[in-house]
């Protein structure tokens, strides 16, 4: 009777131990599963490259970065940009926003490449003294071999960057944009409004970052009137050639771009920078749309330039 | 220690062993799939449950649209446009449906000049369009060699063949949109928005593709995108597994929130369970040359992203894909 006991007992701590050790093989297959790669739904915060970066010193003028150097200085332009420092805003969003659908020439292809991306402003010879002129007073070579070599440089520190941003931080940009808009930077203003902005961005981030671009496409048209209306006549310019192409941030308007035409000529007639401005819309618009242009660049004439 | 004592303590210690090695998985075997009818019951799905804004919307089966009681008038699209528009405007889906099939077959169409007849519109077509068609068959060719197939399947382009074509093609598309020139024919894209609206199940699962992959004024695209996903919400409830299908190629392609093979292959693989294995139809959002059965695309889908996701995270998207399916379309397909 008490051997049989004894068994009973070991029988019955036997089947607690098995129990035991399947619950710990059980816990097992719970550690070692993966967790599941599930990409962020929220726009990302502007984040910098390296969690804690290193300060950089930067150069009086940021817009001179370039490649590797760009890319060493970005966590201090940014922690620069989260405190507001506009040139700072403005060069992280040029430089994010030429990554955009960004196709990199084969290494080994650059010059070529060039050759055919540039063939027309290679062809330096054909310029006359005074264009030659002006793109010596502005830092530009006027020798066809030194701007290939330039060009070259450039398409190299391009790829260079464009390779190492990650799609969060190239989608970073709108969020840098509204930064500086909200900041009230005259020149993000002016960048955003004008022609050729955000011209290469996706037609999915598009749709994805729908939002966030109304936003900013509201934001920025409340600053551009008030820039227009203290009498900034440039952003006007820069407003104007928006209106009239179009693009992903801001919608053609051929009625806004005339009543800028219309104001421009009267309150410059001699042009701004030597240039005049021309009219390219009014052939386009019926005579009912000719006439609110007018009454809007009336009503624009006397808010910004009358007095 | 007597004998008894240490055959005890062996057991204890084989029944610890056995019990571990029966509960660790193999792992020669594939993990198995968690069924549910709710994700969340595991990590991985709820962190796909998680970024699925999808999630939110209602998973009550919804009903399908009444038909509408009158046939449809009959006769081409030219002659039953004006009908087809009425009817659209007192909210007639079938009749919404049936207006911007017609508007996209007569997109570009131009009505016959006063005196013009097919031929000479097919033989004006011709001359103008023989050397685009000579130019797409050697870049068909050429890609054919490159690739080492046989180039023959190519056929030769040859006057009289193209004629023969094009007199087809404007003899069909004559027969049918001839009538219809004072009707806008390339607002075709908002008369199936409006069809969506009116609940056509075509319409509503497919305005999403037109409504973001096309371009519009910034000013346009948030009325476009709530109403395309208004639009496949409804399919949803109402369990038409083809809104899955939708939603898997949104999570693919990144337009409401940045790509997930994870989440693309969850919705793709419900999908696929609604298809039965047997849609010989093609997912009515997809245009142009090559438009595979529903079943042979999701499927090709699918073999894409598979090669993209480990073992473990296409078990937890299967599982997650399963539990849509469920919430959605278990229950029967439209």
């Amino acid at each position: 009777m008490k051997a049989g006991v004894r068994v009973l007992a070991w029988c019955v701590v036997a089947a607690l131990a098995f129990r035991l050790g399947f619950e710990a093989g059980d816990r097992r297959d719970a550690i070692v599963q993966d967790p599941v790669p599930v990409a962020p739904v929220e726009v990302p915060r502007p984040r910098a490259i390296e969690p804690a970066p290193v300060p950089v010193a930067l150069p009086d003028k940021l817009h001179t970065l370039a490649g590797r150097e760009f890319l060493a200085a970005m966590p201090t332009l940014e922690r620069l940009a989260r405190g507001g420092r506009a040139d700072a805003l403005r060069v992280l969003f040029q430089h994010l926003d030429a990554c955009v659908d960004f196709k990199p020439p084969p290494g080994d292809a650059v010059p070529e490449w060039i050759d055919v991306q540039y063939a027309n402003e290679l062809a330096i010879e054909k310029l006359d003294a005074a264009t030659c002129e002006r793109r010596r007073s502005e830092g530009q070579s006027c020798e066809a071999g030194e701007l290939r070599e330039q060009r070259v440089l450039a398409a190299n520190q391009r790829r260079e960057e464009c390779t190492a941003l990650s799609a969060a931080q190239i989608g970073s940009r709108i969020a840098w944009a509204r930064l500086a808009v909200d900041r009230g930077d005259r020149d993000m203003v002016v960048l955003l409004r004008g022609p050729n902005t955000m011209r290469d961005m996706p037609r999915t981030e598009r749709v994805r970052e729908l939002d966030a671009l109304v936003a900013l496409e509201r934001r920025s048209r409340e600053e551009m009137d008030r820039l227009v209306d203290a009498g900034d006549l440039d952003a006007l310019w820069s407003s104007m050639l928006g209106y009239r192409s179009g693009g992903n941030l801001v919608d053609q308007d051929l009625v806004a771009a005339h009543a800028a035409y219309l104001v421009l000529q009267r309150a410059a007639p001699d042009g701004i920078h030597g240039s005049r401005p021309m009219d390219s819309t009014s052939d386009r618009l019926s005579a009912a749309q000719l006439a609110e242009a007018q009454a809007r660049a009336d009503a624009m004439y006397a808010r910004c330039c009358a007095r | 220690m007597r004998t008894s004592t240490w055959f005890g303590l062996a057991l204890v210690v084989a029944a610890g062993a056995s019990g571990y090695m029966a509960g660790a998985p193999d792992p020669r075997a594939t993990p198995p799939v968690v069924m549910s009818d709710e994700p969340g019951d595991t990590a991985a799905q709820a962190a796909l449950a998680a970024a699925d804004g999808w999630m939110r919307t209602p998973g009550t089966r919804g009903t399908l649209p009444a038909t509408s009681s009158d046939p449809l008038p009959q006769g081409s699209f030219g002659t039953t446009v004006d009908i087809l528009r009425e009817r659209t405007r007192a909210g007639d889906a079938a009749a919404a449906r049936a207006l911007y099939e017609g508007l996209r077959r007569c997109d570009g169409y131009e009505p016959l000049r006063e005196g013009e007849s097919v031929e000479e519109r097919a033989e004006i077509s011709t001359a103008s369009g023989f050397d685009t068609a000579v130019q797409i068959a050697d870049g068909f060719r050429s890609l054919l060699q490159e690739r080492g197939a046989d180039t023959s399947i190519v056929p030769p382009v040859t006057l009289e063949g193209l004629h023969a074509g094009q007199l087809d093609r404007w003899a069909t598309l004559a027969a049918d949109c001839e009538g219809a020139g004072h009707v806008p024919l390339d607002a075709w894209r908002d008369a199936q928005a409006v069809a969506s609206d009116l609940d056509d199940p075509d319409a509503r699962v497919s305005y999403w593709s037109e409504a973001f992959q096309r371009w519009s004024p910034l000013a346009e695209m948030p009325a476009k995108r709530d109403r395309a996903l208004a639009g496949l919400r409804r399919a949803l409830a109402a369990g038409d597994w083809r809104a899955l299908a939708a939603i898997g190629e949104i999570h693919e392609e990144g337009w409401l929130a940045p790509p997930s093979p994870a989440l693309a292959y969850a919705y793709l693989h419900a999908a696929m369970l609604g298809t039965r294995g047997g849609s010989s139809a093609p997912l009515p959002w997809r245009t142009g040359f090559w438009t595979p059965s529903a079943d042979a695309d999701i499927r090709r889908r699918l073999r894409r992203l598979e090669s993209t996701l480990d073992p473990a995270t296409r078990e937890a998207a299967r599982a997650y894909g399963e539990a849509r399916h469920a919430a959605c379309c278990a229950q029967g397909a439209p």
